[in-house]
């Protein structure tokens, strides 16, 4: 018998990363060049199938923001789950999301987390140096996504998905 | 008259009340209770670390920190009113608010009817059901339906249960539900409110939602027409009912 869950995930990460665009890429398959930047919070739902487990995804898209001060932590509370996302092409944006980790784990130690440097498919634009990256792989796992090709996105929503309903399963698989 | 004024005089009674009473406890339970004590547990949100391990701890210093607090309090009972003084003026203002909005409600759907036949024919059933005229004029000015309900636990925004007139919005009610969290939360912080003010109700159209919440949950009810006070009512009780029968599961739900 399959088992129903519902669970409520955020996106956490500066402006024009592509958290909006990358939740519409996983829920309805689109990818836009359009940046409307989202104001308050977007709330998306999808349902995953993992093993005899449907899980009902409630996707809290939240605004960007660079200054953890302005993050309504009031959208965050109840999450099972925080997917940050940095623009590969803006290294700053990486750093504070460093940042945005440290102090949500203040708040919340206890959530899983994954990080997904996004625009993947920017090759030419790439602005992470591998020893920043290095130091960011220390703290949490990385996938490198891409809106726009798709490349890790569905497999980065389903992993996060896995870790919030199986938050002490340990992970053997190699990232990036 | 003015809310404030209002409260002093309850509060005033608190030092004679409290030491008779036999204990403290018991009527802080009675008076507060809509914002009670477990509010005060859930009040960091989402910390879910170490909570089995707090409560045992919790459970075995209990006793003791009981009769530390009755001794204090009965020593000195002006700590209780100050700290039952806020609580208990917001209290007072929101039941004679609604008290207040209640009346209305059943006063304007009343006075719509003064020059109707049906008023008339309300007399002839109240006499012949022996039952009071008033009661009849009760009976019949309900002006609403309640089309949709939803439970919806307030901290993660998931939806707990829903129960609609027809199947077709049912869809869409996960979704409904993460949001009039968002913007229960929103309003919330924006308006720099505490934690038991809250939204209670918007509208559009013809529509009003109506929206109860206690630390655990939120209950939202669309409502067609004016929402009488008896629907009002019926919610708080069903509110009060849940938060009393399933604190615990609420505490520990997680989807
Ligand atoms: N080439 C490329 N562009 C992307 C990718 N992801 C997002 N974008 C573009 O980046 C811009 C911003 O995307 P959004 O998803 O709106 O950014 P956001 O993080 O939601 O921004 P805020 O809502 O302001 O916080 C848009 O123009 C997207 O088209 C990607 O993987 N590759
Ligand atoms: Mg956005």
């Amino acid at each position: 018998m399959t088992k129903k869950l519902k669970k409520k995930l955020c996106l956490i990460g500066s402006f024009g990363v592509g958290k909006t665009i990358l939740v519409s890429k996983y829920v309805k398959g689109i990818f836009s060049e359009k940046y409307l930047s989202t104001v308050g919070v977007m709330i998306s739902q999808k349902t995953v199938e993992i093993g005899d487990c449907e899980v009902l995804l409630m996707v809290w898209d939240l605004a960007g923001e660079d200054d953890f001060q302005g993050l309504r932590l009031s959208f965050i509370k109840g999450a099972s789950g925080v997917l940050f996302v940095a623009d590969g092409t803006r290294a700053e944006t990486l750093r504070l999301t460093q940042q945005h980790m440290e102090r949500l784990g203040e708040f919340y130690s206890d959530i899983p987390t994954l990080l997904l440097l996004n625009k993947a498919d920017l090759q030419d634009q790439w602005d992470i140096a591998e020893a920043h990256l290095d130091e960011v792989r220390g703290k949490v796992k990385v996938f490198r996504t891409s809106a726009k090709t798709g490349e890790n996105v569905e497999e980065a929503f389903v992993r996060i998905t896995e870790m919030m309903i199986a938050p002490d399963e340990p992970t053997t698989e190699a990232f990036l | 008259m003015s809310a404030t004024d209002l409260q002093q005089p309850a509060v005033a009674s608190l030092p004679k009340r409290l030491p008779n009473s036999g204990g403290v406890p018991t009527y802080v339970a009675t008076s507060v209770k809509p914002i009670s004590l477990p509010q005060v547990a859930s009040a960091d949100g989402g910390r879910k670390l170490g909570k089995a391990s707090d409560r045992e701890l919790g459970n075995a210093l209990k006793p003791a920190i009981e009769q530390v607090v009755l001794d204090t309090l009965r020593e000195n009972p002006k700590i209780v009113i100050d700290i039952v003084y806020p609580v208990l003026g917001r209290v007072i203002r929101k039941s004679i608010t609604s008290a207040l909005q209640s009346l209305v409600a059943s006063v304007e759907s009343q006075a719509a009817d003064v020059f109707s036949l049906k008023r008339l024919k309300w007399r002839w059933q109240a006499f012949t059901s022996q039952r009071s005229y008033a009661e009849i004029v009760l009976a019949n000015s309900v002006v609403c339906s309640v089309d949709e309900v939803l439970l919806i636990h307030r901290e993660t925004g998931l939806l707990l249960v829903h129960a609609s007139r027809d199947s077709e919005h049912a869809r869409d009610a996960d979704l409904v539900s993460s949001m009039l969290t968002a913007i229960e939360d929103f309003a919330r912080d924006s308006f720099d409110l505490d934690a038991d003010d809250s939204l209670s109700s918007f509208s559009m159209g013809g529509q009003t939602v109506l929206i109860r919440t206690s630390p655990m949950m939120l209950i939202a009810a669309a409502v067609a027409g004016n929402p009488t006070s008896k629907v009002n009512d019926m919610l708080d009780e069903v509110m009060e009912t849940l938060h009393s029968n399933y604190h615990d599961a609420l505490a520990n739900f997680c989807g």
